[in-house]
């Protein structure tokens, strides 16, 4: 099932909710010239912080137009099942080492249902090793008054 | 009614620094490329061809021709001009001239205005700099100069993919 976003719509605040194993597909343009045919990388990602926590790219070959001509394509960008962190993502669209073709927006994804990953248990882990520890205190000492 | 008359000296002038009787102002002139120069800050300028807006822009990358068409008037003696046209960059308000192409013309003499028109072609390199967006066309001879420099004029297109109007159109869950 697609599920339709207009962009004036997620402007004004509305998330695409994406859970594991679901894609986001983005359609994107821009124009070029080149001299000779030549290949470009499309790259698309969603971050929580400053880098990149899931991505994907595309490599994209131009015709020689010495002429502005359009491109316009589309990528996906797959959710693993697992491993990522639950929350809201910023999406960006960029084609590293062209100055300005980079377009990020903010709040754009939201990722729900994400498995833990251990780190996730990690503090109820680390509660469970500190119980055990004091119950084996507790019982060694009971033996200790016993004898 | 005053009736004034502007003469202009055809003569040859030869290499060397000229005063301006009327503004006081020297100006040198380089006989073997008929260029005059002004000193500011002790380095030679040309004598500035005005800087215009090109009025359209031409894509050219390397290997192409860029065919420049032109005319002027002429009213004097006679006299051998050199038609000359080039492309370059403008940087820090100078002229750097990247290609450059000239033709020698017999002209003159003439009581009434005289047009003359040509074209200069202009072959890029195979591998442009994208910085080379501007062009000049200018006549000169005998001590006279007249031309018209165009402000990104082109837009040369190289080997390395210009990008532009980058965006996210859409983007869905699929």
């Amino acid at each position: 099932m697609i599920i339709s976003t207009s962009l004036a719509a997620l402007a004004a605040g509305e998330k695409v909710t994406l859970g594991p194993g679901d894609t986001l597909r983005l359609e994107v343009s821009f124009k070029y010239t080149v001299a000779a045919p030549a290949v470009v990388t499309l790259w698309a990602s969603l971050g929580l912080g400053i880098g990149r926590d899931i991505e994907n790219f595309l490599d994209i070959s131009l015709e020689a137009s010495t002429l502005p001509k359009v491109w316009r394509g589309t990528i996906d960008i797959p959710i693993p099942t697992s491993g990522k962190t639950n929350g809201t993502y910023w999406l960006r669209a960029e084609i590293q080492g062209y100055g300005d073709t980079q377009t990020t927006i903010d709040n754009a994804v939201e990722i729900t249902n994400m498995p833990g990953g251990i780190l996730d248990y990690l503090p109820m882990l680390v509660m469970v090793m500190v119980m055990s520890s004091i119950m084996g205190v507790m019982q060694e000492g009971g033996r200790v008054i016993s004898e | 009614m005053e009736i004034k008359v502007l003469e202009l000296d055809l003569t040859t002038y030869a290499t060397g620094w000229y005063q301006d009787p009327n503004t006081g102002q020297y100006y040198y002139y380089d006989s073997a490329t008929g260029r005059w120069y002004v000193s500011s800050l002790g380095v030679l300028v040309p004598l500035s061809i005005p800087k215009l807006s090109a009025p359209k822009v031409v894509n050219i990358s390397g290997g192409q021709t860029l065919r420049i068409s032109y005319s002027y008037k002429y009213v004097g003696g006679s006299l051998t001009v050199t038609e000359y046209a080039s492309i370059g960059r403008t940087y820090l308000l100078v002229y750097d001239e990247k290609v450059a192409n000239s033709k020698s013309r017999a002209i003159g003499p003439a009581t009434t205005p005289a047009l003359y028109s040509g074209t200069i072609d202009l072959v890029m390199p195979a591998s442009p700099d994208p910085s080379w967006n501007d062009i000049e066309c200018k006549v000169f001879g005998g001590g006279l100069e007249l031309g018209v420099n165009y402000q990104d004029a082109l837009n040369v297109v190289g080997v390395e993919p210009q990008l532009s109007e980058f965006t996210i159109v859409d983007y869905n869950k699929v």
